[in-house]
């Protein structure tokens, strides 16, 4: 498959370039060295909603959730999320499937199991990266098999 | 015989506006959205039957609230004799 | 013009635009796919890559690539849900930085220790590695070999390791990573019941009154468990949640009865309780009197450092840590007699009313419980002692296997319990429990391989920490590591293992499927096929054995663990690894390959290449020209089937989500030792108990004290290190920092500490720090908000972070039993720099 070969033939040709630091989350530093560090990265907090790599994947949080009490107490996540909330708040709703039980009946409210939001959901800095991923969306290769077959 | 006249534009708004430029975008006849990148950019495509309506949408574009620039990438166009329906 | 021609224009237009902008685009343009076919994914099943939960996965995929993962709802496990990692599956094959091909330390076209790293085909790296294997086997003999695998192997991998280095090679030196994680929990079992893993299973979940948690964060540690056990405290009102740790975690926010202790005090608090059940008058007699017997342990057994350490020295017992002695019910109740309430608060720093509230759960009758625990009881220099104890109080009550009832021990990893425990990856174990120390053992192991008598060294091999002292003190010399990252996960990095690694004298090759610290500490790297890139078996914490198909081929010339062993085998012959004595026994094996001998055996390759998934890849079975996943498994199960660990014909593992074992006339067994629900026990009445692990069926009640920690916090080194895992990171963080999302989420190791530690430091959130130990320094940045709540005195950092190493810093103290590392107590100072 085309986008494939082509990331193969980028990491053949670094490999031809290795010196003796090939840990890549390491920033080239030998391994009794000690890597400089960043600052602690920032929260993204643009309340801009991100695709999801396929529609089964928990969206990420695109806001703040410092100080947010999920606890036997409170959810503060519902307090905006819930399907009652959402009018005024114009939060998303939680997905339909967090209604259902273990055996997939459906319930009148959120189901204990998807009580601690965090699990799935998390939120995202703003720290770059360090290597890259070339996960290819499906979308992308519908269309290119659709092009091949042209 | 008709055309089919596509081109993509880089549109850039104020970011604080991103929101509310893309939904504005992507009511134009004709333009669809496909990207947004936090720092304000936006991928649009405008689609017709001719040089003239890209320009036309390409204008429309520009007087959406927060947009500061519009900046076309790319324009292809095709004869088109299986239209099915006129584009706008 | 076509309407596709009309797309693939738009989508010209939109990836020219993408571009320039410099932006990376969601997903093609257009919707309008109006044939069925096109959106058609092949949908198949696998265990999740990570923890040892266990959940099952849906795995989408399309054009040989993973483009999506879901939770299995067929499973009974998870039933439809992930955690973070779980739904980030689909990405983790899929970092830039994947190795296709074999790197070998070079200087002017030859191997030289200190060479660059060099891509050369498998022919040449075979050839280099079977050299330096060969020398070393000539040299110095079997012992100068080794191996370090993994609970992440398949089964069929861990079996093959243990056939080449058992039998082939006639060296007990493999042992898996599973030595840092499940040790102590191994040996728990085998002291008190005889037999590995746990009696219950995750259904106690849905049946537990109360639940305690010993040491375990497990609403990040293990997410869907923990979605199981919130779904039952919210469901039922008088469920109670207890959670033990040495500081605050997100296992809290559940919290009926939270109890944060001073390091190493568990073993008081498990003590009093013992206590507490005996001075109310709630011992289960019956129970007790039927099917337990006490022993006291042997004590003074030292914190498992080098011989010449000073506490080691000191130490009275350390030769024989896990002897112990009968005595009776009086003498143990005298025994615990000491650890009142007010002496278990005193140490621990627990109020009095919290360890009454705690012990309540376990003395009163009506209430059921279910005991959990990982790291916290594992990782600890008495951790051994830990398991002993908990079962002691599950024991004193009876409450134990049967629903809700339940000491259970979690596992880390996915086939710690399938791959290291139940094949026996061990440097002192064998297939079902056995162990190369008993002839009768050996015994059945050479008949099963069909090996002559005395192939299998009867001395165990070292293990994973005493791995690491033999290579830098230059004993072993050929080293293969597997699956694991042990340069970053192993404690004491500076002093032992890297060293180790880089000693002159030391041949080290390293599989992986990314270039991980371990690997580039190594001097030969091989590329490695990662999870659904292969067929393979995993074992999870209850049980369960789950198989999977390989879905998609692996990229550029990364091979299995299964294939890079048995390739590996056919380069040595019987007379260059076996004496010539050993031959005399087996004249037939003269002149043959270790891979004709182990793996062409008539079982290994007895089933053909029809019996395959014929719509998917098995690029193994293909190219070796038969089933070998299956020719292993099969052979593999024979050890157990008759003996308690009966596993199902291999296929029927295709279509279940998993089965747990053992599995007798078809049908799994969820409660062991309960006569009627586990077909091995067995009573005169037809109910009850029986522990038939042990020869009497009694299980044991085992008297011990607290004893000190190998090193705690004083003047110059004023804090206790703590050290772990997140929810978004898993271990070595080697596949989870290679997903965006996941990165993007916990990006660095943070040291969290308490805000008044910080600021009489004068450190602020944010500050750069160097966490220093006597054995070596590390530097990160200050965190004193955020999901862990430390207390004064203790700081938490992760190890999921190959650019801040913090077992730079930690000590290889381990449990002289067990001989598994004791990650989560040392003494560090803090500085600002």
């Amino acid at each position: 498959m085309m986008l494939r070969i082509l990331a193969c033939a980028i990491l053949l040709f670094s490999a031809t370039v290795l010196s003796q630091n090939v840990a890549t989350l390491r920033k080239q530093a030998a391994l009794d060295q000690e890597v400089t560090t960043e600052p602690i990265a920032n929260e993204i907090t643009n309340d801009l909603k991100v695709s999801r790599n396929y529609p089964m994947q928990p969206p990420i949080i695109p806001h703040n959730i410092r100080d947010y009490q999920i606890d036997l107490n409170v959810n503060t996540c519902l307090a905006c999320h819930s399907r009652r909330k959402v009018t005024n708040t114009q939060a998303t709703m939680v997905s339909v499937t967090h209604y259902m039980d273990r055996d997939g009946n459906f319930l009148a409210a959120v189901s204990p199991r998807r009580y601690f939001c965090t699990q799935c959901h998390v939120s995202q800095t703003d720290a770059a990266p360090l290597v890259g991923n070339s996960f290819v969306d499906v979308k992308e290769l519908m269309a290119v098999s659709k092009n091949e077959n042209e | 015989m008709s055309e089919y006249h596509v081109a993509s534009l880089i549109v850039r708004c104020r970011p604080e506006q991103l929101y509310t430029a893309t939904r504005e975008l992507g009511v134009i006849p004709g333009a669809e959205v496909h990207a947004t990148d936090i720092s304000g950019k936006i991928i649009v495509t405008a689609e017709g039957t001719s040089q003239q309506t890209i320009a036309h949408i390409s204008e429309q574009m520009r007087i959406v609230t927060g947009v500061v620039d519009v900046a076309a990438v790319y324009h292809e166009y095709a004869p088109d004799s299986s239209s099915p329906s006129p584009l706008p | 013009m076509s309407l596709d021609r009309r797309q693939f224009m738009k989508a010209s237009a939109v990836t020219a635009a993408a571009s320039a902008a410099g932006m990376s685009l969601p997903g093609q343009a257009t919707n309008l796919y109006t044939d069925s076919a096109d959106t058609q994914l092949n949908w198949n099943k696998a265990p999740c890559r990570f923890c040892g939960t266990g959940c099952s996965i849906n795995v989408a995929t399309r054009d040989n690539m993973v483009v999506a993962t879901h939770g299995d709802f067929k499973s009974p496990v998870n039933r439809g849900l992930n955690c973070v990692k779980g739904y980030f599956l689909s990405k983790i094959m899929y970092g830039e930085d994947r190795l296709t091909q074999p790197l070998l330390r070079m200087s002017n076209g030859q191997f030289d220790k200190n060479g660059e790293f060099t891509p050369v085909s498998w022919d040449t790296a075979f050839d280099v590695m079977a050299d330096k294997f060969k020398q070393a086997l000539k040299n110095k003999g079997p012992t100068s070999v080794g191996m370090f695998g993994s609970g992440q192997w398949t089964v069929m991998e861990g079996y093959a390791a243990v056939k080449l280095m058992k039998a082939g090679f006639r060296s007990n030196n493999i042992d898996p990573n599973a030595r840092h994680c499940m040790a102590s929990a191994v040996a728990g079992f085998m002291r008190t019941f005889g037999i590995d893993e746990p009696m219950g299973c995750y259904d106690d979940m849905e049946a537990a009154d109360a639940f305690v948690l010993w040491g375990s964060n497990m609403a990040e540690m293990h997410p869907i468990l923990w979605t199981r056990i919130t779904d039952r405290r919210l469901s039922a009102s008088h469920v109670k949640v207890a959670v033990l740790s040495t500081f605050e975690h997100r296992s809290f926010d559940l919290a009926d009865i939270p109890i944060v202790f001073t390091p190493h005090t568990d073993l008081a608090i498990l003590n009093f309780i013992a206590n507490y059940i005996i001075q109310n008058d709630k011992v289960n007699q019956d129970f007790v009197s039927k099917h337990t017997r006490f022993v006291r342990g042997n004590t003074d057994i030292g914190y498992g450092l080098r011989d010449d350490d000073p506490l080691e020295q000191a130490a009275k017992n350390n030769a024989d840590a896990g002897g112990f002695e009968d005595i009776d019910f009086a003498e143990f109740a005298r025994f615990v007699s000491t650890y009142t309430v007010e002496y278990a608060s005193e140490l621990s720093g627990v109020p009095q009313e919290r360890l009454i509230q705690l012990a309540e759960l376990y003395a009163d009758p009506n209430t059921k419980v279910m005991s959990l625990w990982t790291m916290g009881f594992n990782q600890h220099t008495r951790g051994v002692w830990c398991n002993n104890m908990v079962y002691n109080i599950h024991l004193l009550t009876g409450k134990i296997a049967e629903p809700g009832n339940s000491p259970f021990s979690l596992t880390g990893q996915p086939s710690a319990c399938g791959t290291a425990r139940e094949v026996g990856t061990f440097s002192h174990r064998l297939p079902a429990d056995m162990v190369v120390a008993n002839p009768k053992h050996r015994q059945i192991a050479e008949e099963i391989w069909k090996l002559p008598e005395g192939t299998i060294e009867a001395k165990p091999g070292f293990h994973a920490v005493m791995q690491n002292r033999m290579l830098k003190d230059g004993v072993l010399n050929a080293y293969w590591v597997q699956c694991n990252n042990n340069m970053q996960a192993a404690a004491n990095m500076n002093q032992e293992g890297l060293p180790g690694y880089r000693n002159p004298k030391n041949f080290i090759v390293v599989s992986d499927a990314y270039p991980t610290v371990t690997a580039q500490a190594a001097d030969l790297i091989l590329p490695a096929a990662m999870w659904v890139e292969k067929e393979g078996a995993y074992g999870n914490a209850e049980r369960r054995t789950q198989t999977w198909y390989q879905q998609v081929t692996p990229p550029g010339e990364a091979k299995s663990d299964c294939w890079q062993i048995m390739e590996f085998s056919k380069r040595f012959t019987m007379e260059e690894v076996w004496p010539d004595e050993l031959l005399q026994k087996a004249p037939q094996y003269r002149g043959k390959t270790l891979y004709q001998v182990l793996f062409e055996n008539g079982q290994v390759n007895q089933f053909g290449l029809d019996q395959i998934n014929q719509s998917l890849p098995n690029d193994d079975a293909k190219h070796f020209g038969f089933y070998i996943q299956k020719g292993l498994f099969e052979e593999y199960a024979t050890f157990g089937r008759g003996h308690g660990h009966d596993l199902a014909p291999y296929e029927n593992y295709h279509s279940a989500r998993g089965l747990r074992w053992p599995v007798v006339n078809g049908q799994e067994t969820l409660w062991r030792y309960k006569v009627g629900s586990d077909p091995y026990a067995k009573s005169e009445s037809g109910e009850g108990w029986d522990f038939y692990g042990k020869p009497d069926g009694r299980a044991l009640i085992f008297a011990l004290p607290y004893e000190p920690p190998a090193e705690s916090p004083d003047e110059t080194y004023d804090m206790w290190l703590v050290t772990g895992r997140v929810l978004e990171h898993w271990h070595s963080g080697s596949m989870t920092q290679r997903v965006p999302e996941l990165y993007k989420a916990m990006p660095d190791a943070l040291v969290y500490m308490h805000p008044d530690d910080a600021k009489n430091r004068g450190l602020r959130r944010g500050d750069e720090v160097s966490i220093q130990s006597r054995r070596g320094a590390m530097r990160t940045r200050v965190e004193t908000r955020g999901r862990n709540r430390m207390p004064v005195g203790v700081v938490f950092v992760p190890w999921f972070d190959a650019s801040r190493l913090i077992n730079k810093v930690t000590l290889d103290a381990t449990d002289p039993i067990s001989k598994q590392t004791d990650f989560k107590k040392c003494a560090v100072k803090i500085e600002k720099v």
